[in-house]
């Protein structure tokens, strides 16, 4: 039922992000007459609809199986790609080469995006393994937060103006910056990270009994990190080099899926968490495109913010009150 | 249950006398003083093996480096001829069980999938279920268990894993006594059958009783030392003491 109706809506998303939109096309016509569309209506369908609902898609899908991924590993329910410093790290990245000038171009861009996410997560990893208990590793993260981001605001300070507002639009979040081929390659490499998270379902279910138990059971401590530290990067350095440093969907969707299916099996949890998050990317989208009533719509993180803080607190309500 | 049954859910009665041997076994943490220094020893599954020692002695050292989740820092443990650290984890997890001291108490996945994990025998895990713990747990969440029962549906899990020997790290160190008791009598089962049960404890009043143990070794200034099994828990007490 909760498979039916997710993947229902969000195929009725996805069209509804290709049928509306600033400029109306000709669907009747082309539906009930058969009358082709004309070039500029295909041109705004194919090449600005289509790739920003294929991000929305591939955004929502991929951060929020990093945050899945990240919560098994730490187990630890506050963790997400933006609370850890993973998402500080690709900005950083992207502050260097868009503020700072090093290099230039989309794939520099995405490189360093994913260089920096890489290095913070392995930063985060170090410090998990010698500081055990879930609170130090989360103030560790909210420090390299605050260290990151004291950083990019010096390079900001010294950044010339058009770069400055490149970046700070950059900063607001967009699902609509991309091109076609991001998007492709968004969605491949979503596509690669949940096949991947896929095979590893029994280890993740195998180390919520505890790291030491895991490994009795088979699970190869090594490879498995390696394994997370490499698709946690690639993830929210690619997607957050496209879509910007976008909050809350890491962290939130797991709970949402957790708490509507009350599933804990991952082999459930993977698809599952895979498509609310593109839903609630799409649905967000929608906030963004100005259904609000606003001319120019929404930053996507403001919007994103706004659903997610307070889901996250409703979610943790929930769960104290079962648990107690 | 009669004890055919039982058989049954066991598999067989192990045949092979499996050996875990200790050569020149030196472990703890690498740059600092060996927590256990050159031991030499032998441990052989049918029966229930016991490592005492007090606390902070290297008993979790000890079974984590017989269970190969630590790496010795020299000398090494063969199993059955086979040096241990040299196999990967899932071949080794083929062979060895591990039950850790903390039941663990955040995983919300329910015991038949925790079992699942173990066997892909629905059948097995249902009837290991109801041999050795309770089948009204099936469908229960881990951390809806007290403590004992989250630590017995462990157990469980690693007799699932089908391996010659289980190693338990203080596995009633969070436990009351129904509880305590309760798995005792598990281990007790299971070595009967013909799993090599090795449990490392501090409680020396604990093992009393257990008549039918295999052998007791003791870990203390960094060297392991057999005892007598027949030896009473007031005499493993006073030999502890002897060193303060």
């Amino acid at each position: 039922m909760i498979w039916l109706g997710s993947i229902t809506l969000l195929v009725l998303l996805v069209l509804s992000h290709l049928v509306w939109g600033t400029v109306p096309l000709p669907w009747r016509s082309w539906l009930f007459e058969g009358v082709p569309m004309e070039s500029m209506h295909l041109l705004i369908l194919e090449d600005v609809r289509m790739p920003r609902a294929a991000i929305a898609v591939a955004a929502g899908a991929g951060l929020s199986l990093c945050g899945l991924l990240l919560q098994t590993w730490f187990g630890n329910p506050l963790a997400g790609p933006s609370v850890l410093g993973v998402s500080s790290g690709a900005g950083m990245g992207v502050a260097l080469i868009v503020l700072a000038g090093v290099a230039g171009g989309w794939m520099a861009t995405t490189a360093a995006a994913v260089l920096g996410s890489g290095v913070a997560l392995v930063l985060v990893l170090f410090v998990a393994n010698r500081f055990r208990g879930a609170a130090s590793l989360l103030i560790f993260g909210l420090m390299l937060n605050y260290v990151l981001g004291a950083l990019i605001t010096v390079l900001q300070a010294e950044a010339d103006q058009a770069a400055l507002q490149q970046f700070v639009f950059w900063g607001m979040g967009t699902f609509g910056q991309g091109s076609v081929e991001t998007a492709w390659a968004l969605g491949l490499l979503t596509c690669g990270a949940a096949l991947g998270a896929w095979l590893m379902r029994k280890n993740l279910d195998a180390w919520t009994l505890g790291s030491l138990t895991a490994r009795s059971m088979g699970v190869n401590e090594r490879s498995f990190r390696w394994a997370i530290v490499w698709m946690s990067g690639l993830l929210t350095g690619g997607i957050t080099a496209v879509c910007g440093p976008v909050a809350f969907l890491g962290l939130a969707t797991p709970h949402l899926v957790r708490l509507l299916t009350r599933e804990r099996r991952h082999a459930v949890l993977i698809p599952l968490t895979a498509i609310a998050g593109a839903n609630l990317a799409l649905l967000a989208d929608w906030g963004v495109k100005g259904m609000l009533g606003m001319e120019h719509g929404w930053p996507l993180n403001a919007v994103l913010s706004l659903i997610g803080g307070p889901m996250v607190v409703w979610v943790l309500v929930t769960k104290t009150r079962s648990s107690a | 249950m009669g004890f055919s049954d039982q058989n049954k859910i066991f598999g067989i009665m192990k045949a092979n006398v499996s050996s875990l041997i200790l050569e020149n076994l030196s472990a703890g943490y690498r740059g600092r003083t060996p927590i256990l220094d050159e031991l030499n020893h032998r441990f052989s599954s049918h029966g229930l093996n016991v490592v005492i020692g007090r606390n902070g002695a290297g008993k979790s050292t000890l079974v984590r480096t017989l269970a190969g989740l630590q790496t010795p820092l020299s000398g090494e443990v063969q199993l059955d001829g086979t040096t241990l650290h040299t196999l990967d984890s899932s071949e080794r997890a083929k062979r060895i069980a591990f039950v850790s001291s903390v039941p663990p108490r955040t995983s919300e996945l329910r015991v038949h999938e925790v079992l699942a994990l173990a066997s892909e025998d629905e059948e097995k895990r249902r009837s290991m279920l109801t041999a050795t713990g309770d089948p009204s747990w099936w469908n229960r969440r881990l951390q809806e268990l007290s403590d004992g029962e989250a630590q017995r549906v462990m157990f469980i899990r690693a007799l699932l894993q089908g391996t010659d020997w289980i190693l338990l790290d203080e596995p009633t160190a969070f436990l009351d006594v129904p509880a305590r008791a309760a798995l005792w009598r598990e281990l007790m089962n299971a070595a009967s059958k013909g799993v090599g049960v090795l449990v490392a404890t501090h409680d020396y009043g604990e093992i009393q009783g257990h008549a039918d143990l295999s052998s007791i070794a003791m870990i203390r200034n960094r060297k392991l030392t057999p005892l007598s099994v027949e030896a009473s828990a007031a005499d493993w007490t006073n030999a502890l003491v002897s060193e303060l």
